[in-house]
């Protein structure tokens, strides 16, 4: 199977079943469990498209599911099912990333969009991921001294407060900063600073003081 | 066995100048004279090849003496022998006896002979005198009323209802107007008795050894013996059925009619001295020899002689009497009272072939095949029973389990270890199965296109007529031990087994799901139906009907006797025999389908076991357990032998069992009784007062009287342990209540008013005596007020005094009739809090619910969606359509069932006490919380063993308690963490016949301050809770004469413990 798949689980056969028929009616690609378990047993890493999930079913629920997949690092969107709307859940899930969270009522045409959109998001966090593998290789070029140096510059510290906390020479440091600059083919901190972000790294740089997903870049000082 | 009952009967009038006497004698004669026992005789056992099962009845069971030298049967249905100790009357259950002691209208305890004449009046003759008993008139007819001095040796009637009387020494005597006038005497030997009887045109016979002849009028007139005896010889005649009369002399059987011999048979056989001959309706003759045996002549003009060791246990019989249900009873002297039951089951086989018998099956050439477990496979035809050896490693012939011919001429046979099979007589061969362990073949099956399927405890085998080929899980049927197989009428294939029902289509099995979508568990045996539909046999949840993908139960609350199903057949009338637990059960396959419909409330049914000749109640599950033979009978293989009935012959004991209320006993305080209440009233010690039918009326119970027990009796001889009975009380409902197969009803409380008391009753085979009977009576209010008021007139305080006592007794008065009315409405109330007490619970159950409607809603709505896209697309897949509609049909009916499983809980309707299943209640109210447990990550725990006694209850109050404690215990675990919510339910049954359940919840417990405050009403813990669920459900068990407590587990949690008794059937003895 190739191309993006959404992947149903429902613990009830008859529901499962006539979700995945009406997404199929839709011209979508569509893999059936009837648990969590089952479809985690099952999940590829490399499986693309969206989890269409109901959220109460036994064992291990839709929550549960969530967790798991996230702690698996998988980019699958997360939509939620669910009976009635139980509000508590739904914040809580769209809280930890859910796509989306629709009653097993919902009409059709809110439920294809959910999953397109969910679909579409996949495609873009894999373009993204891709994206980050490819900028996370030229950091591999960088030595563990220089990523520790790098770390530093990106906080702000000046080359002789580099120099002090790594109990090196102030001199080394400029080495070490030329180096980087160098390897990562960058011209100043701002190049540089946008390369880390765009790459994902050091991802605590930038949480503090940030309240949308999107974290600011960190206040250089001007000049060296 | 015995349960010793004493009693009165037939007490004398208590005048009131002689109270205290009346009393003594009363008193007396109960210990000494009127006992009146509980006859329960061993169960009735086959008289080889004959055709009858016999029971033998004796002082054992309540007969005053070891004979019967006459029986009777009145008109009111009961039983009367003549002993040489009294006469007994007889009502299936109990013998009541009437001897000078109680009754001093009889002479003496020495009955001769009983007539039962047209007019229903009962003679009886004795040692020392004739007795007229006319309702509950006795007259004695002495010498100087007609009794010529000798007793009276036979009594004849004809139709117009004259009566002609013989005595021993030769007189004979016909009544008019009750007064006996002698005949001439017949020109025989002098001194000699005669015996008489009368041929269709009502003229009088006579025989003696010296004289056969009849009266034309005026004379006796001889007829010709062909060759008379020489000497004393055996004489006996009867009434012939087909026109004439019987004459036994000289050991020659001659039938004359008009005055002119008509037949002739030789029995040189018989032998002794002859007491009586009776034709029955079934044209059997039957001879009574003092000494020598009974002897049957049949329709066939085979003689059959019967002796102690010949299985009748006795040679000394005396009488054969034929009641009205067609039951033979003979007298015998001294060994008691015979009674023969037509059987209806014949045993197949002999000792030496086994006797647990697993599996039949029938053969092309007319004979059956039988796996017996204990003995292998046997082969039965014309000349009898012979084992077939299967060759094998070890003794493998031994565990036999089932056995088929198939329409090809293959047999197969399959025991503990494997299947064998082979083609006419070839060797037998091993069919290859699964390797695992055990084979254990439990079911064998031939479907329409020859294909042989083989079920084995690990899974299943099909044989397509050239190879094996096990059905692996990818077929859709897990592994697991199979049940049995069926075809449905369209050609599909079905399968039971520990995994569930599935159903075959396109070599795919498919689980077929309950209304609740979870698999069907506990199904035995399958049967397709003509019209389509499935018949389930299951373990516990009786049958279940497959029609469409809809599910319809009919169980014991339709009248189902038995809830296990193993096996399931129809006859060619279009009946449907069931293999149970408790024997085997016949109901009309018309009435099934109405009650599944839900046309029907009851099911009409006939439970058929030892009684009827069975070896033994039970089957085994195996297919094929029971099998139809070319000629339409049908073979049933039970753990004690097979059996065979043939269904053309059988007759369904058709006569309503005539109903009556024998008695009635209450307690009154002394000191307000006053004997002149009741004309044949006695008061035993303590207050007891024991009244006898016939009643006289209006029966009216004295203030105060309270204990009221009601003994009734339905007269039906067959199978007296099978009658059953309901009863209404207030006459104001039209709801009967069951009594099962108690013929005693106790009520504690009674206050004043009029009441109506009906019962009626079924006999063996469920036919109903519809209108039973009624017994009116009141209980009058106190009025002994006004007997102080009395003594109040007596003292000086007239004025006020009087007008005290006389304003407090209104009062009383007014306080009677009040609590008149009231029991009405209390009981109104009650039922209308328990029904608001259960809608309230329900509603907790509401979100639960609505997520099961949710469920196939939701699918609906997909599905319809899915269909519409699909109708866009050119061109439709129209065969993903139907699958859809066929989906949405499905979750339709899921739905239904949702609300119609609320709908059965919401319903107000009548409490009945039925026997119910208890790991059925469980299972059914687990299903109703599974929701909801789901919801709040309960983990319910069933722990009911399937083999528990059903208990008597309604089933929805039942369920009510149930889910009230399933509920309270989730909501005692909302504050725990959510991996250890556990409700464990849990039932045993006690020693003293109860059945306890408990559900044990892991919550933090009651507080110990409120552990004894629980069941006090509007008592709660919870924010929403009315308080009113557990006092509810407590008095639910209490009226259900159990009980309920409360206690906290030391390891943390509540448990919640109720009894209920055990239905009566289930009783140990």
């Amino acid at each position: 199977m190739s191309g993006p798949v959404v992947y149903i689980i429902d613990d009830d056969a008859s529901y499962l079943r006539a979700v995945s028929r009406l997404l199929r009616a839709a011209g979508m690609q569509v893999v059936i469990h009837t648990s969590a378990v089952e479809f985690l047993a099952d999940l590829k890493p490399a499986a693309t498209g969206c989890v269409l999930t109901d959220l109460q079913m036994p064992d291990m629920d839709g929550m549960a599911l969530q967790a798991a997949l996230h702690q698996a690092g998988s980019l699958l969107p997360i939509i939620f099912l669910t009976g009635q709307g139980d509000i508590p859940t739904s914040v809580q899930a769209m809280r930890r990333g859910a796509e989306d969270f629709l009653t097993k009522h919902a009409p059709k045409d809110v439920l294809i969009a959910a999953v397109s959109r969910a679909l579409s998001r996949n495609e873009q966090a894999i373009a993204e991921q891709e994206r980050r593998r490819a900028l996370r290789a030229r950091f591999e070029l960088l030595t563990d001294r220089e990523m520790e140096v790098l770390q530093h510059v990106l906080s702000g510290e000046l080359n002789k407060q580099i120099a002090d906390k790594l109990d090196i020479h102030e001199r080394t440091v400029k080495l070490h900063r030329t180096s980087i600059t160098t390897k990562l083919k960058v011209h100043s901190v701002a190049e540089l600073a946008r390369l880390v972000q765009a790459a994902g790294l050091f991802p605590h740089l930038w949480q503090a003081g940030t309240s949308s997903g999107q974290p600011a870049p960190p206040d250089f000082p001007k000049g060296q | 066995m015995s349960v010793f009952c004493l009693r009165s009967n037939a007490l004398p009038r208590a005048r009131a100048g002689a109270k205290l006497r009346a009393y003594v004698i009363v008193l007396t004669l109960t210990l000494l004279a009127g006992l009146n026992w509980t006859a329960r005789a061993e169960l009735p056992f086959p008289l080889a090849d004959s055709g009858y099962l016999l029971r033998t009845w004796g002082t054992e069971h309540g007969l005053p003496e070891n004979s019967a030298t006459a029986i009777v049967q009145t008109r009111d249905g009961y039983l009367w022998f003549g002993t040489f100790n009294g006469l007994v009357r007889f009502n299936g259950d109990q013998f009541t006896v009437f001897n000078p002691a109680n009754t001093p209208q009889l002479p003496s305890a020495g009955i001769v002979n009983l007539h039962a004449d047209q007019r229903d009046r009962l003679w009886v003759s004795t040692y020392a005198g004739l007795v007229l008993k006319d309702g509950t008139q006795w007259r004695t007819l002495g010498t100087n009323e007609g009794w010529p001095g000798n007793p009276v040796r036979s009594f004849t009637e004809r139709k117009n209802g004259d009566l002609l009387m013989t005595t021993f020494d030769g007189q004979v005597l016909t009544v008019e107007h009750d007064r006996p006038t002698e005949l001439p005497p017949p020109p025989g030997e002098p001194g000699q008795g005669y015996l008489g009887t009368v041929d269709e045109s009502g003229q009088w016979w006579l025989a003696q050894n010296r004289f056969v002849g009849f009266w034309n009028g005026q004379q006796w007139i001889p007829v010709r013996i062909p060759s008379p005896p020489v000497g004393r010889s055996a004489v006996a005649c009867a009434t012939a059925r087909d026109g004439g009369v019987w004459i036994y002399i000289a050991k020659q059987l001659l039938k004359f009619r008009g005055g002119s011999e008509t037949s002739r048979f030789s029995l040189p056989g018989l032998k002794g001295g002859i007491w009586s001959m009776v034709e029955d309706s079934r044209t059997n003759l039957w001879i009574c020899s003092y000494d020598s045996g009974l002897f049957q002549v049949t329709p066939g003009g085979e003689l059959r002689h019967w002796t102690t060791t010949t299985g009748l246990g006795t040679s000394a019989t005396r009488v054969v009497f034929e009641d009205r249900e067609r039951n033979l009873w003979i007298g015998t002297s001294g060994d008691g009272l015979r009674q023969l039951t037509r059987q209806r089951f014949f045993k197949v086989g002999s000792g030496s072939s086994g006797f647990r018998a697993r599996s039949v099956s029938p053969a092309r050439d007319g004979s059956m095949w039988i796996a017996y477990y204990d003995a292998g496979l046997f082969r039965q035809d014309e000349a009898g029973i012979a084992q077939v050896l299967v060759p094998g490693p070890t003794n493998a012939g031994t565990y036999g389990l089932s056995v088929l011919e198939d329409r090809a001429g293959r047999l197969w046979y399959g025991d503990l270890d494997c299947c064998w099979w082979r083609r006419g007589q070839d060797r037998f061969e091993k069919v290859p199965l699964q390797p695992s362990a055990g084979a254990h073949v439990s079911a064998l099956f031939e479907d329409s296109k020859g294909q042989i399927w083989i079920g084995t405890r690990a899974g299943a085998v099909v044989y397509d007529g050239t190879g094996f080929q096990p059905l692996e899980p990818e077929t859709g049927l897990p592994r697991g031990e199979i049940a049995g197989f069926g075809e449905h009428q369209t050609g599909v294939l079905w399968v039971a087994g520990s995994a569930g029902v599935f159903r075959r289509e396109q070599d795919q099995f498919i689980a077929v799901r309950g209304a609740d979508g979870q698999p069907l568990l506990g199904v035995l045996c399958l049967k397709a139906d003509v019209d389509g539909s499935m018949w389930m046999g299951t373990r516990a949840a009786g049958l279940i009907r497959w029609r469409n993908g809809k599910l319809d139960r009919i169980g014991a609350e339709h009248g189902l006797p038995d809830c296990e199903v193993r096996g399931l057949i129809e006859d060619e009338q279009g009946y449907f025999w069931m293999a149970s637990n408790r024997g085997i059960v016949r109901a009309s396959r018309k009435q099934l389908h109405a009650v599944a419909d839900g046309a029907v409330p009851k099911l009409e049914v006939q439970l058929l076991d030892q009684h009827d000749g069975l070896p033994g109640p039970e089957c085994f599950t195996a297919q094929p357990n029971c099998a139809r033979d070319a000629s339409g009978k049908l073979w049933f293989a039970t753990q004690k032998g097979v059996a065979v009935i043939d269904p053309v012959a059988f007759r369904l004991n058709s006569p309503p069992p005539p109903v009556h209320v024998e008695q009635l006993n209450y307690h009154v305080r002394t000191t307000t009784f006053n004997a002149k209440e009741g004309p044949s009233a006695g008061v035993l010690k303590g207050g007891e007062v024991r009244l006898n039918a016939p009643f006289s009326l209006p029966l009216r119970l004295p203030p105060g009287a309270n204990g009221l027990e009601l003994e009734f009796a339905a007269l039906s001889f067959t199978a007296p342990e099978k009658a059953r009975f309901q009863y209404q009380f207030d006459g104001n409902s039209s709801d009967w209540k069951d009594a099962g197969n108690d013929r005693l009803i106790r009520f504690h409380l009674l206050p004043p008013g009029d009441y109506v008391f009906r019962v009626r009753a079924a006999n063996n085979d469920g036919v109903w005596n519809e209108a039973g009977t009624s017994l009116a009576f009141s209980v009058l209010p106190f009025f002994w007020q006004t007997r102080w008021f009395r003594f109040g007139t007596g003292l000086l305080l007239v004025g006020l005094g009087g007008a005290l006592v006389w304003s407090w007794s209104r009062q009383r008065i007014a306080r009677a009739m009040e609590r008149e009315r009231l029991v009405h409405e209390t009981q109104e109330l009650r039922d209308e809090l328990t029904h608001s007490s259960r809608v309230s619970t329900m509603g907790q159950l509401a979100s639960g619910l609505a997520h099961e409607l949710g469920q196939p809603l939701g699918a609906i709505l997909r599905n319809a969606e899915a269909a519409e896209l699909l109708m866009e697309q050119a061109p439709p897949d129209l065969e993903e359509i139907r699958a859809i509609l066929t989906d949405i049909r499905q979750d339709d009916q899921r739905a239904t069932g949702v609300i119609d499983r609320m709908r059965s809980l919401l319903k107000r309707r009548p409490v009945e006490r039925i026997p119910l299943a208890v790991p059925d209640l469980v299972q059914e109210v687990a299903a109703l919380v599974r929701p909801n447990a789901l919801q709040h990550k309960v983990q319910i725990t069933i722990e009911v063993p399937r083999d528990l006694p059903t208990v008597c209850g309604d089933r929805i109050q039942l369920q009510q308690v149930l889910l009230n404690l399933l509920l309270n215990g989730m909501d005692a675990m909302n504050q725990q963490p959510s991996g250890t919510r556990r409700l464990i339910v849990q039932a045993r049954k006690t020693k003293s016949q109860m059945v306890e359940v408990s559900v044990q919840d892991s919550g933090p417990g009651i507080p110990a301050q409120s552990l004894d405050r629980v069941f006090e009403p509007f008592f709660t813990t919870k924010a929403h809770g009315m308080g009113m669920g557990l006092p509810v459900s407590k008095a639910i068990i209490e009226a259900h004469e159990g009980e309920m407590w409360a206690e906290n587990r030391p390891t943390g949690g509540a448990v919640f413990w109720f009894t209920v008794p055990v239905a009566k059937g289930d009783r140990d003895a």
